[in-house]
């Protein structure tokens, strides 16, 4: 019995031409590949049978080709047209269950963002992005997912950051450096929004954002872009601080071409942002490139790297109240200058339509030095490895399982020279019966820190989806999670503001089980509606040994595994598309109820840096070839926070709510792309972390040349 | 749609926005500001020195009174200044009204009075109160920032 092969054209089911880029994907299986430059594709090797093809590409709605008979000898044509998506959202996602699936029969919530998305903001930092998400929440870079992280000095995410499939946390605080994210080369990011640590281990356990690099397009391609901006001045007399005024500019240079089978990117980015205060400024050099090689459709392999040079101002709190631009006396010249470099290696190979295996590797080098008040420098490193494979056993159930390796080192003044590795091994079978999909997986991992073995956690979970028609799902999941402390919160010892911050060796993981009920609705054309996405969550997370900083009785800080916590909440998600795409809207709720509680399950106090509500709204107008956007973000008024509460009697430290307006209009003409975009129309202002004014009036412009 | 529903609806939604745009965030502030000299030799039981605020009523001459308490006077006291220091500037935010201000030493670690609520009740136990600091009235106007210069401390 012989192999043969599927091929065809596909073209813009309303202009007729071919579309180059679309990724074609053999349905329970790790078959697929791409269209070339003219729209063809071929999948070869198909032993015989029934399949079902799905047809992907970012603009466009996913096409599902099924009951495609392949019989043997035979090689078989199928064209295929596709029609334009007007939300431009994702709808294969590849986080949740570590494969590519439906985003309707993800077993957890999953959102996912485009990169017209991305590109229509223009920003250079993908966290002003993830901001405007449902369920997502930032506090200086800090990512909250359903508030699961609140704000720990930078350290110890609650939320891990991958970039295509690996962890890019700081090997020693556990943080993210959201400038290694080269967001102009960013094809989608995805944000699982539940405990993600059956999967993805520790710093998952409050979810997963995964920003996965674009591959180059078959054509040549060079862009050229360049934005400049300039910060208001402030609008209250008494804030005034500088005559002139501060200026971001940002010039990016990016080349991709594909040779023989072979794809590559390379970009070059140069920031310089004066900053609105004085001490947050920033001047960074990002060098990153990836090169995608195809070996057939049984091997492909892939290579990410990026440098960033960067050197910024180091703001610890604004100078007063009266003068919140301005840095404390005696630290106007601190700065901390750093180079941060990452490799990501990926090998794939398909071995037969129902087994393929993936190899994943990565290297994290990060080294910074900080110059002023208070001089510090670090040495850190993080090497990640894993094998994963993924196997159909039959039609109906499939399994995904793997093994990880990560070793950690750092050597630095504020945290000592320390050392720590995990070992982790994972399974996930997914079973699909009728309209029902059971996901049953778990995750060991052990730990060890300079040497001796910390901990071994098993993380199990089980989650139904239930998707009677293709354009409803209702699902239900529970799992563990947990988090190894960082380096930082073991062994910080530091002085910050008042409080002395001192080191903690003796912490546990703590531990969380989450559990999450929702539904998503995704349909389109009725009467005016083009598109009509919903997403709704109800959610429900313990934890057990919470980390935290906390005070003792001579006021030093230490991290303790010191209470329960409790956060439960719902989210809601609404995108509508109106009137034959002229009008698109989408606005996200959060609510949360997250509190301390004691051993008896008493409430005992409001944790710290979360957000009771959160409400994001974006509405776009989209006339002739002008694209006009509107952002509204609000959060309520943080209840708690750590460092300095607010004091009636003198309306020291005050907390507001967050009503923060963004606008946006761009257009483009042949190969020119103009995007003027105003954040904080308002200039409204408020603290998150206290005595750190957030972000002032900024007029931007960026002019954008496709070569 | 036409281009002119087009602009009426761009200019309904903006002017809806113009309307909800006065949400109250932080604003101007009123409090006291200045310098203080020191005395370059601290001695080695203070840890730190602050301004600290009390209201108009605070009488020093009943600080060592059976009964009388300081903390029914205290208001705020502005950010510790470590010991050896010869100038320092000051900042602290009040509402408006009447005050008095003064400089004193801590002989504990501010962040500890600042998390034992014990201790803070008893707080004149752990301050100095340097001669040469006599409480200075203050009077605070809305928005407005009283500026406190020329203060010498000796401990």
């Amino acid at each position: 019995m012989g192999n043969t092969s599927v091929s065809g054209k596909i073209a813009d089911a309303k202009s007729g031409m071919s579309l180059p880029g679309v990724n074609i994907q053999v349905q329970r299986s790790s078959l697929g590949t791409t269209s070339d430059l003219d729209g063809n594709y071929q999948l070869d090797d198909l032993p015989p049978g029934i399949y079902a093809l799905t047809f992907t590409m970012m603009g466009y709605a996913p096409h599902t080709e099924k009951n495609i008979q392949i019989v043997d000898g035979v090689s078989t044509e199928l064209n295929i047209e596709l029609k334009t998506n007007v939300l431009a959202s994702p709808q294969v996602v590849v986080t949740s269950s570590r494969k590519s699936q439906d985003i309707l029969e993800s077993p957890f919530s999953v959102s996912a963002i485009g990169p017209r998305e991305i590109q229509a903001k223009a920003v250079t930092q993908m966290v002003d992005i993830l901001s405007y998400e449902s369920g997502v929440s930032t506090i200086k870079g800090q990512l909250n997912i359903r508030g699961t992280s609140g704000y720990a000095i930078g350290a110890g995410s609650r939320s891990l950051l991958l970039i295509d499939g690996i962890p890019m946390l700081g090997s020693a605080a556990g943080n993210i450096t959201w400038a290694n994210v080269p967001t102009s080369e960013v094809d989608r990011v995805e944000i699982v929004k539940s405990g993600g640590s059956a999967m993805y281990g520790s710093s998952a356990m409050g979810g997963v954002v995964n920003i996965i690099t674009r591959n180059a397009p078959p054509q040549p391609e060079t862009r050229i872009s360049t934005q400049i901006g300039t910060y208001s001045k402030p609008r209250i007399d008494q804030w005034a601080w500088q005559d002139s005024r501060r200026y971001v500019s940002n010039f990016e240079l990016s080349h991709s071409r594909s040779f023989a089978d072979h794809a590559a990117w390379l970009r070059v980015q140069k920031r310089r942002d004066d900053g609105f205060m004085q001490l947050n400024w920033e001047e960074a050099l990002n060098i990153s490139g990836k090169v995608k090689l195809n070996f057939g459709n049984a091997h492909s392999a892939a290579v990410f790297v990026n440098v960033l040079d960067d050197k910024s101002g180091l703001l610890s709190t604004w100078k007063s109240p009266a003068d919140p631009f301005e840095a404390p006396a005696g630290s106007e010249n601190d700065l901390t200058d750093g180079l941060k470099t990452i490799i990501n290696i990926h090998y794939n190979y398909v071995r037969s339509p129902e087994l393929a295996y993936k190899v994943r590797g990565g290297a994290y080098w990060n080294s910074w030095q900080n110059h002023g008040v208070d001089p510090d420098h670090s040495n850190e490193s993080r090497y990640f490895a894993e094998l994963q494979s993924s196997r159909n056993w039959s039609e109906i159930l499939t399994s995904v399982q793997g093994f990880t390796l990560q070793e950690n080192g750092v050597e630095a003044q504020i945290f000592g020279t320390h050392g720590s590795h995990s070992l982790a091994a994972y399974l996930l079978l997914q079973q699909k019966l009728k309209l029902t999909t059971l996901s049953l997986g778990g995750r060991w991992e052990a730990y060890a820190v300079d040497g001796i073995e910390r901990d071994q956690v098993f993380s199990p979970q089980v989650a139904l989806n239930w998707k009677p028609n293709e354009w409803f799902a209702m699902r239900i999941s529970t799992g563990k999670g947990f988090r190894v402390p960082t380096v930082a919160e073991m062994f910080t010892r530091a002085r910050r503001s008042i409080f002395t911050v001192e080191p903690n060796p003796e912490l546990v993981s703590e531990t969380s089980i989450s559990r999450e009920i929702g539904l998503s609705l995704m349909t389109g054309q009725l009467g005016m509606i083009d598109l009509l996405k919903l997403d709704l969550a109800i959610f429900h997370n313990k934890f057990n040994n919470l980390i935290e900083p906390v005070p003792d009785s001579l006021g030093i800080i230490h991290f303790e595994n010191i209470s329960d916590a409790r956060i439960a909440g719902m989210d809601i998600g609404l995108g509508v598309s109106l009137f034959s795409n002229l009008v698109d809207a989408k606005t996200a709720y959060t609510w949360l109820d997250p509190v301390s509680v004691g051993a008896d399950g008493a409430v005992l106090d409001t944790l710290s840096y979360r957000y009771r509500q959160h409400w994001v709204t974006t509405l776009g107008l989209h006339y002739w070839n002008l694209d006009a956007s509107l952002e509204y973000r609000y959060a309520s008024r943080l209840e708690s926070v750590e460092l300095f509460q607010e004091n009636p009697l003198t309306a020291q430290d005050e907390r507001v709510p967050v009503h923060v307006w963004n606008a946006g209009l761009g257009t483009s003409y042949k190969d020119w792309r103009a995007i003027f975009r105003v954040e904080n129309i308002f200039q409204y202002y408020y603290t998150q972390l206290e005595r750190n004014l957030e972000q002032e009036r900024i007029f931007m412009i960026t002019l954008e040349k496709m070569l | 749609m036409t281009p002119v529903r087009l602009v009426v609806m761009v200019l309904v939604i903006f002017s809806l926005v113009w309307n909800c745009s006065d949400p109250g965030g932080l604003e101007a502030v009123s409090g006291v500001q200045g310098s203080i000299q020191f005395n370059p030799t601290w001695p080695d039981s203070i840890k730190s020195a602050v301004v600290v605020i009390f209201n108009k009523d605070l009488n020093l001459d009943s600080l060592n009174a059976p009964g009388y308490s300081v903390t029914d006077h205290y208001v705020t006291f502005g950010d510790p200044i470590d010991p050896g220091t010869e100038n320092a500037d000051y900042f602290i935010q009040l509402k408006p009204g009447d005050y008095q201000g003064m400089v004193i030493g801590l002989i504990v670690e501010p962040s500890q009075l600042l998390t034992n609520d014990e201790m803070f009740q008893n707080i004149q136990d752990y301050i100095v109160v340097p001669g040469t600091a006599i409480p200075r009235g203050i009077r605070i106007l809305e928005k407005q920032v009283n500026e406190q210069t020329g203060w010498y401390v000796r401990f």
